[in-house]
């Protein structure tokens, strides 16, 4: 899982952006939120969201950003899952130094509790199958390595089967893509348009795509259901422009059904469009 | 409602329920473009455009419907927009609404690849939208208008 995104910026001085750039996956956002810019540096902040547990900020300082004197630059950032519980976040410079940033995203300790009680459960299915396996007691218990294995059949050898290797294509094109909106505003932010333009260009022909709209939880439902669709359609008609063939685009509003997070702080994540693409479409 | 066509013509080419049917071939016959006159179960007839292209994975298939009561606004505003992009006169971008709202067209020269006019239905379901976005290329719209032309004269006198 990888995100990449390009941030033109200019780099003079004291001003503030505000940025919606964000990747998640099924237990956390990472979101890049706001870029800080001074004489020649840029401050990034970014954010990940848990489903539960608080919000983790971690920032990063890039200085030597100006080139020859000019006042505006780009920056090309990476997002990529390095384990289960930290992801990566390179930031490569116009000069093209780059620097890493590693965000502890903290998922909790529940995955480990079912890992450890995986492992037992491994552990004592392992034991039985070297004991013999007829009885779940051990009636005759042993209690050295080369007990154990002389109670093991000799196995049969292994026979190399010669088979056509197993190729499993991963698709080619990003099949879930989620761009953000404001409160109350169907309007496409300049990351999300880049977003959606970057996305254009990996479309392949022949693809289904479906297009669901999101709002937070507030208003009524009949508004969050009209702001949503209204949020997908824009999203849609603007896709629908970069796509240079023929394609069928599932357009739907959700309002408020689905959201990602029910934290009434954390109602970001649901101003939301999602574009899912499948391979079965066309 | 009567059709112009005996039975015979009728069963030949209604293995789909059109009442008429033609299509043209572009692209080096990659891509086909059928045009079908169809009647749905309320009696009303419209033109079902068809394009059908060849995949990896296939024929894929995308079409849009006009019905009969929208037909010549549609081909007014297709001729218009066509003309616009033969001259390669800006951006031209037509909307056109129909059916209370609940249908729209949108013709539009894609921003990016050979120039073509994208022509998408938009059409309201009962939880959303669906688009369908036809591509054609600027050097087929004479064989495209053709073949449409046909099937128009069909729809009127069916």
């Amino acid at each position: 899982m990888n995100y990449m995104d390009s941030l033109g910026i200019a780099i003079d001085g004291g001003r503030y952006v505000r940025i919606d750039s964000s990747i998640n996956d099924l237990y956390r956002t990472v979101r890049l939120r706001t870029i800080r810019v001074g004489q020649d540096s840029a401050k990034l902040d970014f954010y990940v969201f848990r489903k539960k547990g608080p919000v983790v900020r971690k920032s990063v300082l890039l200085k030597g950003l100006s080139q020859n004197g000019d006042t505006s630059t780009e920056l090309t950032l990476k997002v990529e899952r390095r384990s289960f519980a930290v992801w990566e976040i390179t930031a490569r410079k116009p000069d093209g130094t780059v620097e890493d940033i590693r965000v502890r995203t903290g998922i909790g300790l529940w995955p480990l509790i079912i890992a450890a009680v995986a492992l037992l459960l491994f552990g004592g299915w392992l034991l039985f199958r070297l004991v013999g396996g007829d009885s779940p007691v051990v009636s005759s218990p042993v209690s050295t390595v080369s007990e154990i294995t002389e109670k093991i059949e000799p196995a049969e050898t292994p026979q190399l089967i010669e088979s056509e290797p197993i190729e499993t294509p991963a698709p080619q094109f990003p099949t879930q893509t989620i761009v953000y909106f404001r409160p109350e505003s169907a309007k496409l932010s300049n990351a999300a348009m880049a977003e959606l333009k970057t996305l254009a260009g990996l479309i392949p022909e022949g693809i289904g795509i479906e297009i669901s709209g999101h709002c937070a939880n507030y208003g009524t439902e009949r508004g969050r259901r009209v702001l949503s669709r209204v949020r997908a359609d824009a999203v849609a008609d603007y896709l629908s422009g970069l796509i240079p063939f023929s394609v069928s685009i599932d357009v739907k509003g959700y309002g408020g059904s689905r959201p990602l997070n029910r934290d009434s702080e954390l109602q970001d994540v649901n101003r939301r469009v999602e574009i899912n693409l499948s391979g079965d479409g066309g | 409602m009567p059709s112009i066509f005996p039975p015979v013509i009728m069963a030949a080419m209604g293995q789909r329920g059109e009442l008429y049917s033609t299509r043209i071939f572009i692209d080096d016959g990659q891509k086909t473009f059928f045009f079908n006159v169809k009647e749905n179960r309320y009696h009303d007839l419209y033109l079902n455009i068809v394009e059908s292209r060849k995949s990896d994975r296939g024929f894929k298939r995308t079409s849009l419907v006009v019905f009969d009561d929208d037909i010549d606004r549609f081909m007014i505003v297709l001729e218009r927009t066509m003309n616009e992009i033969r001259r390669r006169k800006g951006s031209p971008e037509e909307t056109l609404t129909v059916g209370g709202g609940r249908r729209e067209y949108i013709l539009r020269m894609p921003p990016r690849g050979k120039p073509a006019l994208q022509l998408t239905e938009k059409r309201e379901d009962a939880t959303g939208y669906r688009r369908e976005s036809l591509i054609i290329p600027v050097d087929s719209f004479d064989i495209f208008l053709e073949g449409l032309g046909k099937a128009v004269s069909a729809l009127k006198n069916a």
